[in-house]
């Protein structure tokens, strides 16, 4: 492990078991900006992303003790947690919501187009994330919201680089077949 | 070339890398707050915490092992005092000048001799 910000997050967990009580404040800082903006891109949901993001958290706290930074970096064990919680929460609106009745996010600050061209993409591009089979919705994800390189999904999702590749390649090809029929109303043209 | 469909996809992503929110502080305090109430206590501070348990006279010593040491070399020297071994006595002469034996129990003086001619 030789990347600095690893190896720091790693000493802070160590810290944290040990009782460091500023440890889990500086852990807070450093770690749920990255763990909620992940869940955010992916749900496009302010609570279901705090939501998460506290569930990870949680979790990150309670495997402390036993943490092996041989093993695995915390920030991969964390893309890892919130891409499993999020395609949890995005299955169970699959159940729920179906595409055609999914709610557009409302914002006053912004014109009738620009909404549609904002807020109603990121969540047609959450929602029709909810219609991919889990492994493909979490590499996409990771690819495309996050900007992680195939060879870290790959460690984060514990498969090889070109298994990441063609989940990928399929992921998007799905998502635009599952959102084909609104493309005019995404402001793309037919 | 691209394609075109693939073109509107990287659109549609990046407009979802756009819209991230900084995470509320009421979301950093509840998560700092499970993290103070799941942190393993210190281990330095939980032994100095505890409160001393009482430590008899005996436990400072060191237990009965370490006092069977000091009776074994006691009884050890109350026999050398009983019955010296051959050349005790010349040594501590040479050691110590003049020497003195003083028989405290007579009788056992000469049981020893007798168990001593054989």
């Amino acid at each position: 492990m030789t990347d600095p910000e690893a190896q720091t997050d790693a000493a802070l967990l160590v810290a944290y078991a040990n009782g460091d009580r500023a440890a889990a404040q500086d852990l807070t800082a450093r770690l749920v900006p990255r763990v909620f903006g992940q869940s955010f891109r992916m749900l496009q949901d302010q609570a279901e992303a705090e939501d998460i993001a506290q569930e990870a958290m949680i979790r990150l706290w309670k495997i402390a003790p036993d943490w092996e930074p041989d093993r695995a970096k915390v920030s991969t064990w964390l893309y890892r947690v919130v891409a499993n919680l999020c395609t949890d929460k995005l299955r169970g609106r699959k159940r729920h919501t179906p595409l055609d009745q999914a709610p557009d996010p409302q914002d006053p600050a912004l014109s009738a187009v620009d909404q549609l061209q904002a807020g109603a993409r990121t969540r047609a591009l959450s929602e029709a994330l909810a219609q991919l089979p889990e492994r493909q919705a979490q590499a996409v994800s990771l690819r495309h919201l996050e900007g992680c390189s195939n060879p870290e999904i790959a460690e984060i999702m514990d498969l090889s680089v070109e298994a990441v590749e063609s989940l990928v390649s399929r992921g998007k090809r799905a998502l635009t077949a599952a959102l084909a029929h609104r493309k005019a109303e995404l402001g793309f043209e037919e | 070339m691209s394609d075109p469909k693939m073109t509107d996809l990287d659109d549609l992503f990046a407009a979802g890398r756009a819209e991230t929110p900084a995470p509320s502080e009421a979301l950093m305090a509840r998560i700092r707050a499970d993290g103070q109430a799941l942190q393993p206590e210190a281990q330095g501070l939980a032994v100095a915490a505890r409160a001393p348990e009482k430590v008899s006279f005996w436990d400072m010593l060191g237990g009965w092992p370490a006092l069977s040491g000091v009776a074994a070399a006691g009884v050890a020297g109350v026999w050398l005092g009983i019955a010296p071994p051959a050349g005790i006595e010349d040594i501590a002469s040479d050691m110590f000048g003049n020497t003195a034996s003083v028989s405290f129990v007579a009788e056992y003086d000469d049981f020893l001799g007798e168990l001593s001619d054989g």
